[in-house]
């Protein structure tokens, strides 16, 4: 592999020299991040192997990029030491080549070779991607064609296996999908509607020992119904099209996967006591529908979403779980709140049944004043069995209804304010069966100062009522910014009124619940394309989300230092 | 037309791919005839489950391992380990699970993602070096796996209570199938777990107060990472070794099963090559 890299730069090397017309380009990122752990036993920051004896972790991504004369070529080193990215509850420590790849364009044929990233449609039937904060790293390894048939309409196939940290799993991947444009003009050549449809085909065929332990788990299933058969292949297909007419866009995607065994956490299975004990392969195929239009005219903008899941948990490996062997990305369906309280119950998607709803509304009323409106719903398609036998059918996930104006005092004044109110399944999204939905009312406010042209203050106040899980919480925030260079911010998130109930609470020697603050302190420095932090933290466990995929991520405390590098 | 032309040759090239294929035939283990006939000398599989009562699947975990010990009767073993974050009782618990050793046998065995967390004779049979695995629904097929490789060793456990009744003395009996090489470095773990103990298990939504606990780890009688086995091992020749533990007043006799595992204790490898179980004399 090192020699196959050396060679390949080497080439490229002696092209620059025998061509002096061509430019080669020589590019590249730099992403770094070293936790030093001080152990905290009041907000659970123990009992894992960082913050016990090992003390610093880190993690660290460089990605180099050469492109000459229609090649491209890069490669990214990958380092973890002592990280928790892969296992929150552990250490995993490892470095090498996490990323190589090839691109050359000939004519119309473009030929890919290495670790891609890739994906057909919105990603519902296929998607490779990086998500380092959750450590997702699906890259297919292996070869990509594309083809452009005509400028408009483009063809694309692809095979290879997946990445799994530094090795791969088994199972073989392969690929199409065929994306166009066709617009219908106007006299003067505008466009008077536009389409973009796309057909996308994917399938996964299972290696003979993945589907070994499938066999041997079904023929462990003590009843005839619950022994199901399982397949090699499976298929997914995918349709789509935007349609752009006027102020309005319309997007449309309907996706099939064909029958295959996978693990339904809610499926009852006997065992051979003759008890039900839940969680079994079953095997079923499954659709998902995803629509969303969009107005956009001056100062209003209105986006209108639908969903619907069922039986879309398509993986490498259909025994993997959580955040592991992902094949596919289903949309979220719930806005991203970047505010601290307003962010700390996301809902995750949920591949075996989702049906949801989003609208959202801006608009502008002048140059001093907008307003956003947000409203989500999402409920579980399909039933199942909780406590001691009571049957759920189609239950509540998740709603929101959310408002946040923008006020542009004058020159130098801005106030934000928001409110959120949102309903919370923590049963299925924390996994914490039995306990009531989260309800919870947060207010916020911001307000940013312009000092002057290269400095600012901008200050956050923020409220979460709640009565469950955690309690209600209060958050502050003070940054000072001295542009170009320098930005200090300090904050904390105070649990103002902690809950009885909850198991997780801190709580003094005599059992009595404590009110917990958890400050941070950051510097940054950016100096052209460099970026530098550090960071004094006391974090609460919570739910780490990056579209729509989430996990639970336990308490840190500790400072945290982190270099961004472009170049 | 020439578009819908290559747009009709995609689909029926792909088309052309979905053709059916031969499942793969389910076994019917239920089917077994040889079910009470199992050889002694067979080989062992040991699963160290990590489990904790607030722990709202381990009892499908525990489920599991049920039905593969009954399945494969006298070739499964199980040592429970309570530790970790679900493991602290609740108020109204009347035992606490935990023991110094289970913490201590986590952190050798590494840490689990999550609970359930089980390992499968120290395998390990996804990423190199990580033998816990997280997912409970594969154990059943790296079960299969393991049943299916041949015994080196065969491990062969008797135990016995002094007079007073409050000392154990396991008598483990160690039996070569082949000749083991002078510088194979092996190890042997001695567990003490106790079964059919009555207390709270969260199971689902469900805080159930009659939860029948089993296989729950009490002590590790040799160290954490097993002691040495610093005797020569020839094939058929048994070597006998001795282990001593107090048993405590809070056990029930009739419920102490005495595990023993041999296994490697190197840096790429702590591979369970063979196990034995005795419970006391009744």
């Amino acid at each position: 592999m090192n020699k196959f890299l050396l060679f390949t730069f080497s080439l490229f090397f002696c092209f620059q020299i025998s061509s002096a017309q061509d430019v080669p380009r020589f590019s590249g990122n730099l992403e770094l991040n070293a936790n030093f752990y001080q152990e905290d036993t009041l907000i659970g920051a123990t009992n894992i192997p960082q913050y016990d004896r090992q003390l610093y972790g880190a993690d660290a991504w460089l990605q180099l990029n050469y492109a000459y004369k229609g090649f491209d070529v890069g490669v990214r080193f990958d380092l973890f030491n002592n990280s928790n990215l892969l296992n929150p509850n552990g250490s995993y420590t490892a470095q090498g080549i996490g990323r190589w790849y090839i691109n050359k364009k000939i004519n119309k044929l473009g030929i890919s070779a290495g670790y891609l990233y890739d994906q057909i449609g919105s990603g519902i039937i296929y998607r490779a991607y990086e998500l380092r904060p959750l450590l997702i790293d699906n890259a297919l390894y292996g070869v990509r064609l594309t083809y452009d048939l005509t400028p408009d309409w483009k063809i694309k196939a692809f095979t290879g296996r997946q990445k799994r940290q530094f090795d791969l799993y088994d199972s073989a991947i392969r690929g199409a999908n065929i994306d166009g444009f066709y617009a219908k003009t106007n006299e003067d050549g505008s466009f008077k509607w536009t389409i973009a449809p796309g057909f996308g085909a994917v399938a996964r065929t299972l290696d003979d020992q993945t589907m070994n332990a499938i066999v041997n788990t079904i023929s462990t299933y003590s009843v005839v119904e619950d022994s199901i058969g399982a397949k090699f292949n499976v298929y997914a297909f995918s349709a789509y099209n935007t349609l752009s007419v006027g102020n309005f866009s319309w997007f449309v995607e309907g996706a099939y996967k064909t029958g295959e065994a996978f693990f339904n956490p809610f499926a009852q299975r006997t065992t051979r006591s003759g008890e039900a004990s839940p969680g079994k392969l079953v095997f079923d195929d499954g659709f998902v529908i995803y629509s969303s239009l969009s107005y956009a005219a001056k100062g209003l903008g209105i986006s209108l979403e639908y969903k619907k899941t069922e039986n879309f948990d398509f993986r490498v490996d259909p025994l993997e779980s959580l955040n592991r062997g992902l094949m596919n990305f289903l949309p979220p369906m719930s806005r991203i709140n970047t505010f601290r309280l307003p962010a700390r119950y996301t809902p995750a998607t949920q591949p075996l049944g989702e049906e949801a709803f989003q609208v959202d509304i801006r608009y502008k009323f002048n140059k001093k004043l907008s307003a956003n409106l947000n409203g989500s719903y999402i409920t579980f398609v399909g039933d199942r069995l909780v406590g001691t036998g009571a049957r759920k059918t189609d239950e509540l996930l998740y709603w929101e209804a959310f408002a946040e104006t923008l006020y542009k005092i004058n020159r130098k004044w801005q106030l934000k304010t928001g409110l959120q109110l949102i309903n919370y399944n923590q049963d299925i999204y924390l996994s914490k069966p039995g306990k009531p939905n989260v309800e919870t009312i947060a207010p916020y406010a911001e307000i940013l100062y312009k000092i002057s042209r290269k400095k600012a203050l901008r200050t956050e106040l923020q409220y979460m009522n709640t009565q469950e899980e955690f309690g209600s919480w209060v958050f502050g925030l003070v940054e000072f910014t001295m542009a170009p260079h320098w930005s200090f911010a300090i904050s904390d998130m105070y649990n103002i009124d902690p809950n009885e109930d909850n198991e997780d609470a801190p709580r003094a020697s005599d059992g009595s619940l404590k009110k917990v603050h958890y400050p941070r302190f950051d510097i940054f420095y950016a100096h052209k394309a460099n970026r530098f932090s550090i960071s004094y933290v006391k974090q609460v466990q919570g739910i780490v989300c990056a579209g729509g995929i989430c996990r639970l991520e336990p308490a840190f405390s500790g400072v945290k230092v982190g270099v961004q590098s472009t170049f | 037309m020439k578009n819908f032309q290559y747009l009709l040759f995609f689909f029926l090239a792909f088309s052309l791919s979905s053709c059916d294929e031969n499942m793969p035939e389910i076994p019917c283990i239920t089917c077994r005839t040889d079910v009470n006939n199992v050889d002694p000398d067979a080989k062992k599989v040991l699963v160290e489950k990590f489990t904790g009562v607030k722990c709202t699947n381990c009892p499908q975990a525990s489920d599991l391992v049920e039905d593969l010990m009954a399945i494969y009767p006298g070739q499964v073993l199980e040592v429970s380990i309570h530790s970790g974050f679900f493991a602290k009782p609740y108020t109204e618990s009347q035992y606490d699970f935990r023991t110094d050793d289970g913490n201590g046998l986590e952190q050798f065995l590494g840490a689990p993602v999550g609970y359930p967390s089980g390992t499968i004779n120290r395998f390990p049979f996804e990423t190199a070096g990580v033998i816990q695995i997280g997912e409970y629904n594969k154990w059943s097929g790296m079960v299969a796996t393991e049943l299916d490789k041949e015994p080196i060793i065969n491990v062969k456990v008797e135990n016995g209570l002094n007079t007073s009744g409050n000392t154990i003395t396991s008598t483990v009996e160690l039996t070569p199938v082949e000749d083991i090489d002078d510088n194979t470095n092996l190890y042997i773990t001695v567990f003490v777990t106790e079964s059919n103990i009555t207390d709270y298990q969260l199971d689902g939504s469900f805080k159930n107060p009659n939860y029948v606990h089993k296989h729950v780890l009490r002590e590790i009688v040799t160290d954490i990472g097993g002691n040495l086995i610093d005797r020569e091992l020839l094939r058929g020749e048994t070597v006998e070794l001795t282990f001593t533990t107090n048993l405590s007043s809070d056990w029930n006799p009739d419920e102490i099963e005495i595990l023993a595992a041999v296994h490697f204790n190197e840096p790429g490898s702590k591979y369970i090559l063979q196990a034995g179980a005795g419970k006391l004399p009744q």
